[in-house]
């Protein structure tokens, strides 16, 4: 009996104490505060700084975040172990799931804010696809998603195929994509910036700015993950009976696009 | 350690779904553009909702494999929508 109980504690893994969750909840728990304190002024032995109490939490969180995100990984990849599978679901991916279904809601209600904001003020939406150009710009950012979520899925299938250097070419052009994507987003910002659109010029452009913005940072977080699965790649680390960590990204690089999609068809191409 | 359930899928699979979803971008496109020739805007809009769903729908089956893995995947993902949609309804209720 005993003997028993031994073999089956062998195959169940508890994972070492960390402490990068509680960094990680502390840089997330700073964002909000900072979006809060954005117009606050900071003072320091009297001399007024040019940047605002809520700027330095922002950056500050942010920073906080990454170091917090990357440390985290870093121990994952470092104590990498086989988790059995239980009643046909990976314990992994089943996790990753869970967290997407936490992104899900929480993009649901961005979005469902825009739009309610947006049926309200219907001029300022004019601004997003007025003149054609902007328009133009949203539609190639969406192609240049979509295409990544195409050279991510051949990425998977070229080293579920023992190609490593193709799963590496893919990755490649998952991160420029995605830069590529975060650039033109940036561009459109700012011009929408210059036409008078921002987080603070009205509830539309706080809601809107909000949504996007968040999109671009999952998408800029997807860029760095990225980069660590290349060099996971370039280090051995996937083959073809080992691939679960492409799979695992390629899972929130998917739901990224898939939130674009929505983001396009709701925000941007709806009718006044 | 990877995944047993999640099959192989061939690049032309990929491929074949790409050239989909990429089609579905330039008929959305065309069909927000059709309210300067005066189509009403409540079928603009189903038609334009339809081909969002279709696009998410094909995405998340073929490239995030959820048309082959596990149903309890499946749950998540309605457990997920179930409560933005809740979420929406509500932020419909208040901000309205």
């Amino acid at each position: 009996m005993t003997h028993s109980v031994e073999e089956h504690s062998e195959h169940i893994h508890l994972p070492k104490p960390t402490f990068w969750p509680l960094v990680l909840g502390l840089g997330l728990g700073m964002l909000p505060f900072g979006v809060i304190l954005l117009e606050r002024d900071l003072v320091v032995g009297g001399q007024k700084l040019d940047f605002t109490l809520g700027q330095a939490l922002l950056a500050g969180g942010l920073f906080v975040l990454l170091v917090a995100m990357g440390g985290w990984i870093w121990s994952n990849i470092r104590e990498r172990v086989h988790v059995p599978e239980m009643a046909g679901v990976d314990s992994t991916k089943f996790a990753m799931w869970c967290f997407l279904g936490t992104e899900i809601i929480i993009f649901g209600g961005l979005i469902a804010r825009v739009v309610v904001v947006w049926t309200r003020d219907p001029a300022a939406h004019t601004l997003l696809v007025q003149p054609f150009t902007s328009l133009l710009l949203v539609s190639l950012n969406t192609f240049l998603l979509l295409l990544s979520s195409l050279a991510m899925v051949l990425g998977l299938a070229a080293i579920q195929r023992s190609n490593r250097n193709g799963l590496v070419g893919w990755m490649g052009g998952v991160m420029l994509l995605g830069i590529a994507f975060l650039s033109i987003q940036g561009y459109e910002f700012l011009k929408l910036g210059s036409e008078g659109l921002s987080l603070s010029s009205s509830q539309f452009g706080s809601a809107f700015f909000f949504l996007t913005g968040n999109h671009g940072l999952h998408v800029f977080i997807g860029v760095i993950w990225c980069l660590i699965v290349i060099l996971r790649a370039l280090g051995g680390g996937f083959n073809e009976h080992n691939w679960q960590g492409v799979e695992i990204f390629g899972l929130y690089w998917h739901f990224v696009d898939v939130v674009w999609i929505l983001i396009f068809t709701l925000v941007y191409l709806m009718p006044a | 350690m990877q995944s047993s359930h999640t099959p192989h899928t061939s690049p032309r699979t990929y491929l074949t779904v790409f050239a989909w979803l990429a089609a579905l971008t330039v008929i959305e496109i065309i069909v927000s553009a059709a309210s300067a020739v005066g189509i009403p805007p409540v079928p603009q809009i189903a038609i334009l909702v339809t081909i969002a769903v279709i696009k998410a729908a094909l995405v998340v089956l073929f490239y995030m494999h959820l048309r082959h893995d596990s149903r309890w995947y499946m749950l998540i993902l309605f457990v997920g929508l179930f409560f933005a949609v809740l979420l929406g309804r509500f932020l419909l209720a208040i901000l309205k």
